[in-house]
């Protein structure tokens, strides 16, 4: 084998699995991505279902939720509710409180309060049902106990049923669950950034399935690469073969040379039956002849002929001479030996490697608005005139 | 084909086949152990609410004593069901399902009779109405808990049921779990209203 099929055979494969291994390697690291969580405000904080409030009443009570959130992070809410089954078929005030804190998408916001935290209230008020509720979110749990908010509760409606001024009662109701959370008491509160790992599970199993569908098609690759090195050897082998088998050359055909017999003075049937080759000096040059040993076929007699071959160089002898012929055949079979074809192994490109684009967006789980739980905390009342 | 070139394929042909039913043998068996831990997370919820229901008790009993003189009964028995499920924690579920569920249900006698007519004082007072609020919120809690323990084991009983998930449950044990099942009594967690 020469130097490029060891390449093509042993090398190759260790150098294509290692870089698909190595590129696999580095996509993995790739997806795995610190994520900030951004805090954001939601895009809105009172959702009058029932129509009990004018759109500037509204926007009151909204600014002062939005200020709240934007200190503390912690979302308040207020739906006011026209029935128990639009949207949200629901059965009492409790389960209205949980499916629209938790699992009701509000402007496209499903869970009130921020994910991470768990900081949201919900104040629910249906006069059509006749019924008010606080619920509170899992992290404010401490800050805002039942009792707390049952006192809150009791404050709105009285407030309401008093003097008759829905607007005035929930924002007084709001205010105070603010006051409980932090707010108006401590100053603007540093909302850190916190950072959170995430390995994008989705971008990881397509990679890890991408990474072993390339390791397959590179494993096939390689044996089809192999397998026409090994067709390619066996033509080389099968060329050189043929080479040295070739025929051996013919013999010589026997010649039939005539001369003149001189015992029985003719000219046909003359067999020659050997020749030497000589040289002899005559004088000026040195000739060169082949003896010709002829037999007459009809008498008998043997006898010599010459045929001059031509001159040759004065002043080496028959023996230098041919030590000369010997070496130059030598020199000549050494330099056909020295020539063997060569067949060029084509390596192919073996630059190979996916690529998958881990630019595209990658999902905000985690942080900005909506996503808070609640677990049934707060307090329930009956509004009745 | 020569030989050596067969043998090659085949090999990598079952290698492959392996590495694929390894994977969902993996992936499988981890979405269940998550859904076996989510169920375990639940129930220890539930129990820290079930939790804050008896440490309230005692608060609650000791301020509507003064009021209610003639239910003195109904204040031992819920003392004694309270009790009674303190001791059960180290038994199995059923055990403590059904105590949880008998101490609710005399919890909502009593919530029953305190908001009757029978006792204006006790409505008055500032101490029990805030007990009582707070009775009502961890009544509440324990249901929405409740609920949600359910689910999550029906969701993990769901995963060990269905083919083909349910061989890789069988290879490790994992057995259906229980769920909490509400008393027939006291379906619905009690209100508090003073109007």
């Amino acid at each position: 084998m020469t130097r490029e099929e060891i390449w093509t055979e042993q090398i190759q494969l260790k150098v294509l699995i290692g870089i698909l291994v190595g590129v696999i390697i580095s996509l993995l690291f790739v997806t795995a991505v610190m994520v900030p969580t951004i805090h954001a405000e939601r895009p809105n904080y009172i959702y009058d279902w029932e129509n009990l409030l004018t759109e500037s009443e509204e926007s009151y009570i909204d600014n002062l939720c939005y200020l709240i959130d934007v200190n503390t992070t912690a979302e308040i809410v207020i739906i006011t509710l026209a029935s128990y089954s639009e949207p949200l078929k629901v059965a009492d005030i409790n389960e209205a409180c949980t499916e629209y804190f938790s699992e009701y998408p509000l402007d496209g916001v499903k869970g009130i309060g921020k994910g991470d935290k768990d900081n949201g209230v919900l104040i629910i008020l249906s006069l059509t049902e006749g019924e008010f509720g606080i619920e509170v979110g899992y992290g404010l749990e401490g800050d805002l106990t039942d009792s707390e908010a049952g006192r809150i509760a009791d404050t709105v409606i009285d407030i309401y049923l008093d003097e008759d001024n829905l607007t005035k009662a929930l924002y007084i109701g709001v205010l105070q669950v603010g006051e409980q959370i932090g707010y108006g008491i401590s100053p603007i509160v540093d909302v850190e950034q916190d950072e959170k790992l995430v390995f994008d599970p989705n971008l990881f199993r397509i990679v890890l399935v991408l990474g072993i569908v390339l390791m397959i098609i590179g494993m096939m690759w390689i044996m089809v690469e192999r397998r026409k090195a090994r067709l390619r050897r066996e033509e080389i082998e099968r060329e050189r073969e043929r080479v040295r088998n070739l025929p051996p050359p013919p013999p010589p055909k026997p010649v039939f040379r005539y001369g003149h017999c001189p015992k029985c003075d003719t000219k046909r049937k003359t067999k020659q039956i050997g020749s030497r080759r000589d040289e002899r000096y005559d004088g000026v040059w040195w000739i060169a002849y082949t003896l010709l040993t002829l037999v007459c076929l009809i008498c008998g007699t043997s006898f010599t002929k010459e045929k001059r071959v031509g001159r040759v160089e004065s002043g080496k002898t028959r023996k230098q001479r041919k030590v000369d012929e010997e070496e130059e055949e030598r020199q000549r079979r050494i330099r056909r030996r020295a020539y063997t074809p060569t067949y060029s192994s084509r390596n192919s490109d073996s630059s190979r490697g996916g690529s998958t684009d881990s630019g595209s967006s990658r999902p905000r789980s985690g942080g900005g608005f909506g996503g808070g739980r609640s677990g049934g905390g707060g307090a329930r009342r009956k509004i009745g005139k | 084909m020569r030989r050596g070139n067969t043998v090659l394929y085949v090999v990598v042909g079952i290698v492959a086949i392996i590495a694929v039913i390894g994977l969902f043998f993996i992936g499988t068996y981890n979405s269940l152990v998550s859904a076996d831990v989510e169920v375990d997370q639940a129930w220890a919820v539930v129990q820290s609410k079930l939790q804050r229901r008896y440490d309230l008790i005692p608060n609650l009993v000791n301020s509507v004593k003064g009021f209610m003189a003639q239910e003195m009964d109904l204040l031992t028995e819920i003392t004694e069901a309270r009790s009674q499920w303190g001791e059960s924690l180290g038994k199995p579920i059923t055990d403590q399902v059904e105590n949880a569920n008998a101490l609710e249900s005399v919890l909502s006698r009593l919530m029953v009779v305190v908001t009757s007519e029978n006792y204006p004082e006790l409505k008055s007072d500032a101490l029990v109405l805030e007990l009582m609020d707070e009775l009502a919120g961890t009544e509440n809690r324990i249901s929405v808990e409740r609920d949600r323990y359910n689910a999550a084991v029906a969701n993990y009983n769901k995963k060990i049921r269905m083919f083909p998930s349910s061989i890789i449950a069988n290879m490790n044990g994992m057995m259906q779990r229980q769920m909490f099942e509400a008393s027939d009594y006291a379906q619905e967690a009690p209100e508090v209203d003073f109007s």
